[in-house]
């Protein structure tokens, strides 16, 4: 290895050159500790915003505009006659499948 | 049961022993809404014994001792309803069907009908398609069987569309097929016009050898609906269309991958609700979730939480329908116990080896095939696949025990 002396004054001006490139210690630590803090912060956020999504899915959903009392009656009304129509009609074709066998059961025997 | 066809207008009345209430091949009671229905767009000269058979697959239920078709049955085809179903069946007269040379594929759409036209990627399909009975008022119009219909028609394969009501026959549970057999009723008498020798479908391993859905938990060789020896597997091959499973020997899981993997991926839909997509919200989306969940490696993503009514049956012990499937599912998908079935997976404790004997092909399923199909199955799910060792069938043979 060889060692040149070189004059205090360029060292200083090399040295200040390299120290306005880099960040200095102190500057490191404290960058690290700012970093620390927002990932710290944004840990608290996330578990506020988990918190947040647990009470929305819990809670029901948005309250809907009521309607028209007298409409929403009626709808009631037509809903609820559909309904029973429907049911009536389940038991009248029923029926009418068991009043064929009746009368082919009659026919049957007036034949026999 | 006296019934008479008029094109493809079918109309029956009970005999005075028959009743309202009926029962299943499966045991489930089922009851009448409306003694007739219509099969659109079929052929007016098929086979007696095919319009028969189509017949009876809405029928069968509510048929006490005997049945009397409006035209000659083949003497074969009545000593089969008479073994199957202790039946006197008539007129009896005319030849039986020769089987054709083609197999149909009976295509729902579903994950486990896809699989099966994917190991036949040549086989033309029959869609059922709901349409509205007449005289039932249709109180179930979520069921979209057009958006089905048309993801259908979208999968560049040979599809023939059979719109039928026939599900309106039935009062109780819901409509629906009064026997299983019932979606087949188009193809059956499609088979002339389409040359069949087969109708293959998406019956799964769960369905034919482990008991499954309403018929459940126990091992099933002798399977009513699905053997070959059983009552409809000898009835559907009297009039020259054998039954055949494809899928018969692997799990949902297997036909999940099959069917996500497949030219047909993009019109894969198990979910008969929704029209841009899968609701998400009915217990069929739920259950499927579970299994595409599982086979993906990668926790749950539904918005059905335990406490809707279509997760009541996963909060209570097992036994389940397709129990094997939520066993393999609990097993694999990470996260299980902040789903609904985190108390299913508590009770059933299942574990990655004690499922593994899902991922692969059960072989008497295989050997149960119609010749003519049968090395083409084969070869699929040994290259595919591959085969149960003999531990791993004792673990089918013994399910439920």
């Amino acid at each position: 290895m060889m060692r040149v002396l070189v004059p205090a004054r360029l060292r200083k001006a090399v040295r200040s050159w390299f120290d306005s490139r880099y960040i200095s210690v102190a500057d490191h630590r404290q960058d690290i500790k700012d970093a620390l803090w927002e990932v710290q912060t944004l840990r608290r956020e996330v578990t506020s915003l988990q918190e947040e999504v647990r009470r929305l899915r819990a809670a029901p959903g948005p309250a809907r505009p009521r309607p028209d009392p007298k409409v929403a009656e009626k709808a009631d009304e037509a809903h609820r006659l559909a309904l029973e129509t429907a049911q009536a009609l389940d038991k009248v074709l029923q029926n009418e499948v068991l009043v064929w066998q009746a009368i082919d059961e009659l026919k049957e025997r007036s034949c026999a | 049961m006296r019934v008479s066809w008029s094109g493809g207008e079918l109309t029956f009345r009970l005999d005075p022993e028959d009743e309202i209430t009926g029962s299943a091949a499966d045991g489930h009671p089922v009851k009448l809404a409306t003694n007739s229905c219509e099969i659109r767009g079929v052929p007016g000269d098929a086979h007696d014994d095919l319009w028969a058979v189509a017949a009876w697959t809405v029928v069968a239920p509510w048929t006490r001792r005997r049945i009397t078709f409006d035209r000659p049955i083949s003497p074969e085809l009545a000593r089969v309803l008479h073994d199957g179903w202790g039946v006197e069946a008539g007129p009896v007269g005319g030849t039986p069907r020769a089987a054709g040379r083609t197999l149909a594929i009976s295509y729902s759409g579903g994950a486990d009908s896809v699989a099966a036209a994917t190991i036949f990627p040549d086989a033309p399909f029959v869609h059922f398609r709901r349409v509205p009975h007449q005289r039932v008022p249709n109180r179930w119009p979520h069921y979209r069987s057009d958006v089905l219909a048309r993801l259908a028609a979208q999968t560049g394969r040979e599809v023939t569309t059979v719109e039928s009501d026939l599900e309106f026959t039935l009062a109780e549970p819901r409509p629906g097929y009064p026997e299983h057999h019932a979606v087949a009723a188009g193809a059956l008498l499609l088979a002339d016009e389409m040359d069949l020798g087969g109708l293959a479908f998406g019956y799964e391993l769960g369905s034919r050898w482990l008991g499954g859905d309403r018929y459940l938990l126990r091992f099933t060789p002798d399977n009513p609906m699905w053997a070959p020896h059983g009552a409809w597997g000898r009835l559907f091959a009297a009039a020259g269309v054998p039954i055949v499973l494809p899928v018969g020997g692997v799990s949902e899981a297997v036909t999940m991958r099959i069917a996500l993997d497949s030219p047909l991926k993009a019109q894969v839909r198990w979910c008969l609700r929704g029209t841009g997509g899968p609701c998400r919200t009915c217990g069929k989306c739920l259950y499927k979730e579970l299994i595409q969940a599982a086979v993906e490696r990668r926790p749950m993503d539904t918005p059905i939480t335990a406490n809707r009514p279509v997760a009541r049956k996963w909060q209570e012990p097992p036994p389940y329908g397709g129990q094997e499937m939520i066993e393999y599912g609990c097993a694999r998908v990470p996260g299980i116990e902040t789903t609904p079935f985190a108390k299913s997976a508590h009770h059933l404790r299942a574990t990655e080896e004690s499922t593994a004997w899902l991922d692969h092909c059960y072989r008497p399923a295989v050997e149960e095939i119609p010749r003519a199909w049968r090395d083409q199955v084969a070869d699929f799910m040994a290259t595919r696949v591959g085969f149960m060792d003999a531990a791993q069938e004792r673990r089918v043979e013994t399910w439920g025990a």
